[in-house]
């Protein structure tokens, strides 16, 4: 069952359009790549997924239903779950109040605010949710810490507790790995792959949750480590959707990134 | 009826004299002066020193706002160079909070100095009667301020567009970086810009001295009354704000004809629609 | 270091902690102003009781801005309308209702906040929501100027302190003590009202919309409603502080809704502290003291709070509050590591 849906998506940036009709299914539980050349329009058809902009014509639909116009807080609470290419947290808070306040936000949005209507402090369960969620990204010693202290990467995983906290079906990420040194990719990717699978088998998903996961990336090593499928953008097009090994294989993929050699090995790696 | 008009049209060309050196700084260092009031008060002081209660002439007149501008330019300068330039990188509200420092600072200045007392200043003969136009009586310095308001309308519009030192002025406020990298030396236009900014609140401040009445709260109605012109026109666009203080004009002579008992309203209820229904001004936010 | 930081922790707490430090002077603090009548003329008396209730408005208007990061220009407006109603109210002779006129002022502070939320909120932010907020207090203060039935340019004077009926008892209020008290006891209410507000789970979803509207929106917040929801608030505050102020100062004015007035909670701020519950009440008082000093001197009194503000921007930026708990912090740090 596809859990997206994308319709025939035009984007244009005042005269210019930048994306000419995507159309993509992605399926409920898989991990759907979306690579390209720079300026393909990765990040923008992102962020006609998840609201941030709006498309100019085409649908998109979440679980079956249109979301084309809804603003991004309501399709957050219909499931999706985003992170930035640039970890985007929030620097007056703790680490722990991070997470705390990305729970309280779905407990409302749920109408199941447990905290007593007078309390200051977040209850024991939402305490208790948010500690583990942050020993699961292995930031649980720095909870007290003011977000604005962490470094790059620990930034950049508290965005990813904070985004898992709204436990989302989807979870969206662009470029999680950019910028990052070889081991520091590394480990993300094991991160996502502990994101993947349930608790109950040293994972983070909650249980009885199938998590979908949609992202973008450059570093092919990732994506093929990664990936069910790919889609190939490139100037506002897709030229190619499928299996990964189909993609390696593809000889318009391989033209589009022949004039790279580097990238053009990787396909080969 | 015309009677009315020309006098809000005075006023409307009074006000855009204020706003245009406030919009000029809003363009380059993207800041809302809320000092420009002050300087402009400081400019007609000035004047009035130096010219007395009954200016010779309306060279004399023109004269010394001149050399007041000069002087409140120059005031814009230090300014800058101590309290404006070490606050670009910060949020934007320390700086507006700043520029309120500053009126402050040149508001006791200039109480203590002229005093709390009202002063008056006669215009110029030549300007102290009237002329008869479709059987209206005028008065001829309502003229002169409305020339004065166009001359210095024509003289930016030019000098933005036109000139080499307004390209220049309008690179750096477009992209301060790229302009670096093509050699051009972007603190140099910005001190340019401002200096011009509060030059023209200096000579404002003289050319709109006569027929005043000279007390330390006349640069708050003023300050306002631009602030809402360059809003309405769009920030740092001086076109924007000639047109929005025509329709400011127009707005408080309906004000006046329609409306006798509530002065001044209308201009607030015809700022908000404007700001409603066009979030960045008639002409849009403009980068000067 | 964080670790480091924490080991310490357990070892051995420092005698002297910051909140310990500072709740003991906020208790000072407290007592030395509930002795106040007992320690001043009624002239000094009527200035403290005043910066009370302008440091509690400015306390709500900080609210709006270092938790939702939302500056108003306008505050005077809400401070003005809550005067007025309560002005107003009493002069018709309702004045043994008086906590009702409070309240009463709090709703009419609140729902013309909510108003000016919603056309506002949606559509300007940044310097536009501040040239707004400033002009419709300007807009209301010409309003209020050539209205008759509220006393034109005058304002309504002869405003008489009430006696309170609570039911079975009765409180005067006439007094000047007994109204300063009064203040005193509204205050430490609002007060804690707000710091319930700022300090739970309002507050960090507010801290969260301020510091990134955008990611607070893709963690589910409604950042509209939770803007909304503080510009409410702190226009409540200010109309109730309004409403306090009025029998005490017995005389409104258009004035109220000024751009002095609009301004005051924003320098008071500042010093004080930004990002700090107690800033603006400090400034508050700070402002006072210098006011004061410098009262008879003409054009002094800009010059110094001109330049006191310049050096806080240009030099202090954390303000007094912030600059005191970085001291605190530096000294108590230095006792523990010996
Ligand atoms: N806000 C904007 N206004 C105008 N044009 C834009 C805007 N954002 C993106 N573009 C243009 O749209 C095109 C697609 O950009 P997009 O950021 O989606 O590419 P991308 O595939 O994410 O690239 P990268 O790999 O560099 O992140 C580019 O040509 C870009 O210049
Ligand atoms: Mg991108």
């Amino acid at each position: 069952m596809s859990i997206i849906e994308l319709d025939r998506i035009t984007k244009s940036y005042g005269p210019i359009e930048v994306l000419h009709g995507i159309d993509a299914r992605v399926d409920e539980g898989e991990v759907f790549a979306i690579i390209g050349p720079n300026g393909a329009g990765k990040t923008t058809l992102f962020k006609v997924m998840t609201g941030e902009s709006l498309a100019n014509a085409g649908t998109v639909r979440f679980d079956g239903q249109d979301v084309t116009r809804m603003p991004p807080h309501l399709r957050i609470r219909a499931g999706m779950g985003r992170t930035f290419q640039v970890a985007r947290v929030f620097n007056p808070l703790t680490a722990l109040d991070n997470v705390v306040t990305a729970i309280e936000a779905r407990k409302r949005a749920q109408g199941r605010t447990d905290h007593a209507w007078w309390a200051i402090r977040p209850s024991a369960p939402t305490r208790d949710e948010a500690m583990g969620l942050l020993e699961g990204v292995t930031l649980a010693g720095k909870a007290k810490m003011q977000a604005a202290d962490l470094s790059h990467g620990d930034r950049k995983r508290l965005e990813l507790a904070v985004t898992l906290a709204g436990r989302p079906r989807v979870l969206m990420m662009d470029e999680p790995t950019a910028g990052m040194s070889p081991v520091d990719r590394e480990q993300v990717s094991h991160l996502i792959r502990r994101v993947m699978k349930p608790e109950t088998e040293g994972g983070l998903s909650a249980p009885g949750q199938k998590l979908t996961v949609i992202m973008t990336e450059h570093d092919m090593s990732v994506i093929f480590g990664l990936a069910s499928r790919i889609m190939v953008m490139n100037q506002g097009k897709r030229i190619a959707l499928g299996p990964v090994e189909d993609i390696r294989n593809d000889p318009h993929v391989r033209e589009v990134y022949l004039g790279k050699e580097d990238q053009h090995e990787e396909l080969d790696a | 009826m015309l009677f009315t008009f020309i006098n809000s049209l005075t006023l409307g060309m009074a006000v855009f004299l204020v706003a245009a050196g406030l919009t000029l700084i809003f363009g380059i260092m993207r800041i809302l002066n809320f000092a420009h009031g002050a300087f402009f008060m400081l400019g007609a002081y000035l004047t009035s020193t130096l010219i007395g209660d009954m200016p010779g002439s309306i060279w004399v007149l023109i004269g010394a706002s001149m050399l007041s501008g000069l002087v409140v330019g120059v005031l814009g300068l230090v300014v800058q160079h101590f309290v404006l330039s070490k606050l670009e990188d910060v949020d934007e509200h320390f700086m507006l909070i700043a520029t309120y420092a500053v009126m402050l600072l040149c508001v006791g200045a200039i109480k203590m100095t002229w005093g709390l007392e009202f002063h008056s200043v006669d215009p110029p003969p030549g300007l102290d009667l009237g002329v008869v136009i479709f059987g209206t009586f005028v008065p001829s310095f309502s003229l002169f301020i409305i020339g004065a308001g166009v001359a210095v309308f024509l003289v930016l519009d030019h000098v933005i567009h036109c000139s080499w030192s307004g390209k220049l002025a309008v690179a750096i406020a477009r992209d301060g970086w790229m302009s670096n990298l093509m050699g051009v030396n972007g603190p140099l236009g910005v001190r340019m810009v401002v200096g011009a900014s509060f030059a023209l609140a200096g000579l404002a401040g003289g050319l709109l001295l006569p027929n005043q009445t000279l007390s330390p709260a006349l640069g708050d109605t003023f300050l306002l009354m631009a602030f809402i012109t360059i809003v309405i026109g769009g920030l740092g666009n001086i076109r924007g704000a000639f047109i929005a203080a025509i329709i400011l004009a127009v707005i408080d002579g309906l004000n006046i004809l329609f409306l006798p008992g509530f002065p001044g309203v209308l201009i607030y209820v015809g700022m908000v629609t404007c700001l409603l229904l066009w979030p960045n001004g008639i002409l849009g936010e403009s980068r000067l | 270091m964080s670790s480091s930081l924490a080991e310490r922790d357990s070892r051995r707490k420092p005698a002297l902690t910051r909140p310990g430090i500072n709740n003991t002077l906020i208790a000072l603090a407290t007592l030395t102003l509930l002795a106040m009548p007992f320690l001043t003329n009624s002239g000094l008396l009527y200035l403290v009781g005043t910066t009370l209730v302008l440091g509690v408005y400015s306390v709500g208007w900080n609210l709006l801005f270092s938790w939702a990061g939302l500056a108003s220009f306008g505050s005077g407006g809400l401070f003005a309308i809550g005067a007025y109603v309560s002005a107003a109210a009493i002069r018709a002779g309702y004045d043994q209702f008086f906590l009702l006129i409070v309240l009463a002022g709090a709703g009419a502070g609140a729902l013309v906040a909510m108003l000016v939320g919603l056309v506002a909120l949606r559509r300007t932010t940044g310097i536009f929501f501040a040239i707004l907020t400033l002009s419709l207090s300007e807009l209301l203060r010409h309003t209020l100027m050539h209205t008759r039935s509220l006393g034109s340019e005058d304002g309504l004077s002869n405003i008489t302190r009430p006696v309170l009926s609570l039911g079975v008892v009765e409180i005067d209020l006439t007094s000047g003590p007994t109204y300063y008290w009064f203040i005193c006891v509204s205050a430490a209410v609002i007060l804690g009202l707000c710091w319930w507000l700022t300090h739970g789970p309002f507050g960090r979803r507010l801290l969260a919309v301020r510091h990134d509207i955008e990611r607070a929106g893709f963690i589910g917040i409604d950042v509209h409603r939770s803007r909304l929801a503080a510009l409410v608030i702190s226009g409540a505050v200010a109309g109730c502080a309004g409403a306090i102020y009025a029998p005490w100062a017995q005389i409104v004015t258009p004035e109220l809704s000024g751009m002095v007035r609009s301004t005051q909670p924003i320098l008071f701020t500042l010093l004080g502290g930004l990002q700090s519950f107690w800033g603006p009440m400090i400034g508050a008082f700070v402002f006072m003291v210098i006011e004061y000093a410098t009262r008879t001197l003409v054009g002094i009194q800009e010059i110094i709070t001109g330049a006191i503000l310049l050096a806080v921007i240009l030099a202090f930026r954390a303000g007094i509050a912030g600059s005191w708990n970085a001291l605190i912090d530096r000294l108590t740090e230095r006792r523990a590591d010996k």
